[in-house]
């Protein structure tokens, strides 16, 4: 216990700037995805304890979810979910979230796994959260294997009016984010490090199981770049079958809407579904990206 | 300043707009059958050569015929024909008009394009024998003038009576009494106490008149006078002065149109008799025997004077409202790389607007130079230099318009040779330039220059100390443009004046701050490098340092290499050289991919205590980086340390020789069919790039860099037939990436996308 905390002393004193940046690690929910991220701040499923903390007290079941696939459907890629939420009790509901991405190409590889947790409570009408991760990274690319890690800190907020009709939840990506050097024992803050705020809205309508909701969102990161996403999405309710649709796109907007056609990072167009049995729910996203590289997942996820 | 700026701008809309037209100009003959643009004329003597111009706007289809005298002649923009320039879009013709054409004859010229009449003009004959149009001020008899004074003059006698007149209107004046009358052709009105005639464009003026000869007086005892030229007989004033017992006979045949001279004035002793005749076309003869009232008189005879009446004259003119360029001249005519061309003539009027065309002789345009002039002595200075880059000859032509009336000048010609020293221009086509001196060619291959470019080799007069220090340098030269981009090495060859310890040679790039090998060959007599940019070279050899038993420090001209030699390494004081090596190409490269390699000289000198070698790699990928030597015929890997914080690698030698820097390359993968070696997956530092290889050489769909939330950062190929992929570790807007790990996603058609990893670190 003493060394703990000896070690956790010297990771609070030991606190100096870094230059790197956070790891990428960002496809990992089909149900958000489909939306072409749109909906990504005001989902109300366990797939937000991997992006907007705030949302967990909205969820009034335990639920839990595992994926497994090829995000980018090439040859090497794999990728590895699991997530779970505690529905709200007790004045908070938390949540635990573990990815795991690894990429070879017979000669080197990458392997990169996150571990999340969060938190969240009301606050007046509003919800809000926070969120810690833990992120490793190894590959083998720069010569001998070698590891990284990073930790991570995140806030959220969230309002949802009494019939459901209204969500907005705004989150950051990589507020804070430090390395951890193991070797000195350092927590390096990464003085390089380009935080993002995502906003998102939701506006729907439920009756007797039939639904609807449109989604928009903004993914603004602070670089020098004036480039920003832009995600509309869209999902429609049928009792147990849901069918989602989005599209998102990045471009320097500064630019008019010119920019769209050459200075993109992507185009996303995305289509998916998802189904409810008994407790049991299984989502599928196939995103058609003309720039970019097309995405495929399938999540099942359970709640009681 | 404000209507400056203002008439600036009309003039430009005005000349842009109107440009649409046809410049027609008619010249007589200047040297070396060229038409003389700098002396524009509209008379011309029968039998004379008369050139025409024309130059139309690319609207106007069809080439240019002139129509004169019932010929028809084909204008050519060849090069022949007084034509100064083939392909400068100015065609010409030239015409001997017949030698039959009668005096004061005006004869039409008309210019077709593709059967179009697309200009009129009028040349008049005039073969100048009795009286003359002169520009106020000027002692050129001219038959064009605009708007403003004609001078006439006639230098015979006093001019007694002039009348001027069109087809419309006239001006009459008696009395005038001088050689010279001013009359004012005007736009608007005819005046005739303001003496002005108006007039419109190519209106022919007709000036006639009479002159008075005074003191012209014969001794006309028996003296017959006869009318030589009845035509222009037109009125007469005669005078008799009886002097002498005489016999005078005047003859008028055909009197018809006269009225019978009337002598029968009494004349005693001097006395004085006038008559005056009006007639046209006749003979007069007067026989003064009949006269007995003279003959009574003695002592006395009969002397005749005229006055004028013989000396009619009769010039036309032509109203020509055209503005005129004179004195047409561009110096110098002979450009050798130094200081500005000018361009200089006077104009008859102002404010105007005035286009330069430069064009080279595949008529394209080099340069377009304009000038609002304010006033009528126009010069227009041209900075030739970064506009021409070639040798070669080039074409001037220069027009103008007067901005109040919308007229154009004459069109007037120059060339121009330009001889350049110690440069060129190259294109896509390749090319060699030579330095002034003529000892470094620059070879440049095909493709390697996307655009034309200037290139000057400047000889290097002052050698940095940073240079000099660590070189004996034989030649410096400075190749620009320095920032040029070029897709592919250029040969630099160094033919030096004397051969003798010309194995040593080297060249070394210098970039203001570092000096480097570049790696060099001599062959048959000459010094041979490729490079890949243009810059600071220098051909010399490289210092050496003696190292005394005591040992020390011997390093590469750029500083990367070291060699620290302790204490009684040597046995002996030597001179020690360290030079790049020339990297082998029988490496295979499949197992060794070099990057560098340097030979320590003298080679094969052994160290009795190990020497430690050290590299500075600036490259990127130290780790994976190795020192081999050569040795006994092979490469050997040597234990190298890698030292990622100094990012230096070294090793331990016991021996001078030649050492490289290289790293054990992959053995391709075969990944759906294509095989990729990696020569370098990781990107460090901001100048480095990641290399891959593909075997055999594959139709890429897309070659394309993905971040790992699958998003594009960079395509660096798109259908075409790759067999080395690079990336430099920047996006698509040219920012550097930021650190971490990147995928290069190969595409192809028919097949699996193949995914390769690649690490950025800054």
């Amino acid at each position: 216990m003493k060394k703990t905390l000896l070690f956790l002393g010297i990771f609070l004193v030991l606190y100096v700037i870094a230059s790197a940046s956070a790891f990428d690690f960002r496809i990992i929910a089909p149900g958000v995805i489909s939306t072409a991220y749109s909906s990504v701040g005001v989902n109300e499923d366990v797939e937000t304890a991997f992006y907007n903390p705030a949302m967990l007290s909205y969820i009034k079941k335990w639920q839990m979810m595992f994926s497994y696939g090829s995000p980018f459907n090439l040859y090497g890629t794999n990728e590895f979910v699991a997530a779970i939420s505690q529905p709200y009790s007790y004045g908070f509901a938390g949540s635990l979230a573990f990815a795991n991405l690894s990429l070879s190409d017979n000669e080197n590889t990458d392997s990169r796994w996150m571990l999340l947790y969060s938190l969240s409570g009301y606050l007046s009408s509003f919800s809000i959260g926070g969120q810690i991760g833990y992120v490793s990274d190894t590959n083998d690319v720069f010569g001998e294997p070698e590891q990284t890690r990073q930790i991570k800190g995140d806030v959220g907020i969230a309002f949802k009016d009494s019939s459901d009709i209204i969500r907005v939840g705004v989150f950051t990506e990589d507020l804070l984010v430090a390395d951890v050097d193991m070797e000195k024992w350092q927590v390096n803050l990464v003085k390089d490090n380009c935080p993002k705020v995502d906003l998102s809205v939701r506006i729907g309508y439920n009756w007797k199981g039939i639904g609807f909701a449109v989604y928009s969102g903004i993914r603004k990161a602070f670089n020098t770049v004036a480039d920003a996403d832009v995600m509309v999405g869209g999902e429609l309710q049928l009792w147990n079958v849901s069918l989602r649709v989005g599209y998102g796109v990045n471009a320097d907007f500064s630019k008019g809407l010119n920019a769209v056609n050459y200075d993109t990072a992507y185009q996303r167009i995305t289509l998916g579904a998802g189904i409810d049995v008994s407790n049991y729910r299984i989502d599928y996203v196939y995103s058609i990206d003309p720039v970019s590289l097309p995405q495929q997942l399938i999540s099942l996820k359970m709640e009681w | 300043m404000k209507s400056t700026l203002l008439l600036i701008l009309i003039s430009l809309f005005v000349f842009t707009l109107s440009f649409g037209d046809v410049i027609f100009s008619i010249y007589s003959e200047g040297i070396d059958g060229h038409p003389d643009f700098s002396n524009p004329r509209r008379s011309f003597m029968p039998g004379e050569r008369v050139y025409f111009t024309s130059k139309a706007d690319p609207s106007i289809s069809g080439t240019p015929t002139v129509s004169i005298l019932g010929k028809d002649i084909a204008l050519v923009d060849n090069g022949t024909d007084g034509d100064l320039f083939a392909n400068d879009s100015v065609f010409t013709g030239s015409y001997t008009l017949p030698a039959t054409l009668q005096d004061q004859e005006s004869v039409d010229v008309v210019l077709k394009c593709g059967g179009t009449v697309e200009a009129t003009k009028m040349i008049l004959i005039d073969k100048n024998t009795s009286a003359n149009c002169y520009r106020e001020g000027s002692d050129n008899p001219v038959v064009d003038f605009g708007e403003g004074p004609v001078v006439f003059k006639f230098s015979q006698a006093s001019i007694e009576y002039i009348r001027v007149y069109t087809s419309s209107n006239s001006i009459d004046s008696s009395g005038v009494g001088s050689h010279s009358f001013t009359f004012y052709l005007s736009h608007n009105v005819t005046d005739n106490n303001a003496k002005k005639i108006k007039v419109s464009q190519d209106d022919i003026v007709n000036v006639i008149g009479y002159s008075r000869i005074d003191n012209i007086v014969s001794n006309m005892v028996k003296t017959e006078v006869s009318i030589t030229n009845p035509a222009s007989f037109t009125s007469r004033k005669w005078e008799i002065h009886r002097l002498s017992e005489s016999t005078m006979k005047i003859k008028i045949t055909d009197y018809s149109d006269f009225n019978t001279p009337s002598i029968d004035a009494t004349m005693t002793e001097i006395a004085t008799e006038t008559w005056t005749y009006e007639a046209s076309g006749c003979e007069v003869t007067i026989d003064t025997s009949e006269y007995d009232a003279y003959q009574k008189t003695n002592g006395l005879g009969i002397a005749l004077s005229t006055y004028a009446s013989f000396y009619t004259f009769t010039q036309r003119i032509m109203a020509d409202f055209s503005p005129h360029i004179y004195d047409f001249n561009v110096s110098p005519t002979l450009w050798q790389g130094e200081g500005d061309v000018t361009i200089s003539f006077e104009a008859d009027t102002y404010p105007l607007y005035v286009e330069a065309v430069v064009k080279d002789k595949e008529g394209n345009v080099i340069d377009t130079l304009t000038e609002n002039s304010e006033s009528n002595m126009v010069e227009m200075h041209w900075d030739i230099k970064d506009k021409i880059y070639e040798t070669g000859e080039y074409s001037i032509t220069v027009v103008g318009k007067a901005l109040d009336t919308d007229f154009y000048t004459q069109l007037v010609q120059a060339k121009i040779t330009v001889s350049l020293s110690g440069a060129g221009i190259v294109d896509s086509k390749g090319g060699t330039v030579t330095s002034a001196d003529g000892l470094l060619k620059v070879v440049i291959p095909e493709n390697a220059v996307s655009n034309k470019t200037y290139i000057q080799i400047a000889q290097d007069s002052s050698i940095p100390k940073k240079v000099s220090d660590a070189i004996d340098v034989r030649k410096g030269y400075v190749i620009s443009p320095e920032d040029l981009a070029l897709a592919k090495s250029v040969n630099l060859i160094f033919s030096p004046s004397t051969t003798s310890n010309i194995s040593e040679l080297e060249f070394f790039y210098y970039d203001g701050n570092s000096i480097s090998e570049v790696q060099t060959e001599v062959k048959s007599g000459k010094v041979e490098c490729r490079v890949f940019r243009f810059g600071e070279y220098f051909i010399g050899k490289v210092k050496s340092i003696l190292v005394g038993t005591e040992g020390g420090s011997v390093h590469s001209v750029d500083g990367s290499l070291n060699i620290t030699i302790p204490y009684g390494a040597l046995s002996q004081p030597t001179w020690v050289t360290v030079k790049k090596a020339v990297t082998p190409t029988s490496v295979s490269m499949e197992k060794i991919d070099i990057v560098e390699g340097y030979t320590i000289f003298p080679t094969n000198t052994t160290l009795t205590k190990t020497a430690t070698l050290s590299l500075l790699v600036t490259s990127g990928g130290i780790s994976s980086l190795r020192l081999f030597n050569y040795y006994e015929g092979g490469y050997n890997m040597l234990t190298t340390t890698v030292d990622r914080s100094s990012n230096t690698i070294s090793t331990s030698i016991s021996r001078f020789g030649t050492y490289y820097v290289g790293s054990i390359v992959s053995a391709p993968i075969a990944i759906e069919g294509l095989n990729i070696a990696l020569l370098s997956n990781i990107v460090t530092g901001v100048s480095d790039n990641a290399v891959f290889r593909l075997s055999p050489a594959t139709e890429v769909q897309r070659a394309t860099i993905f971040d790992l939330n699958g998003r594009k950062v960079k395509e660096l190929a798109k259908d075409e037939m790759v067999d080395t992929l690079r990336w430099d570790g920047t996006d698509f807007m040219g920012e550097p990436v930021n650190s971490g790990i990147y995928m290069l996603v190969i595409f192809r058609k028919g097949y699996k996308p193949v995914m390769k990893l690649v690490g950025v670190r800054r």
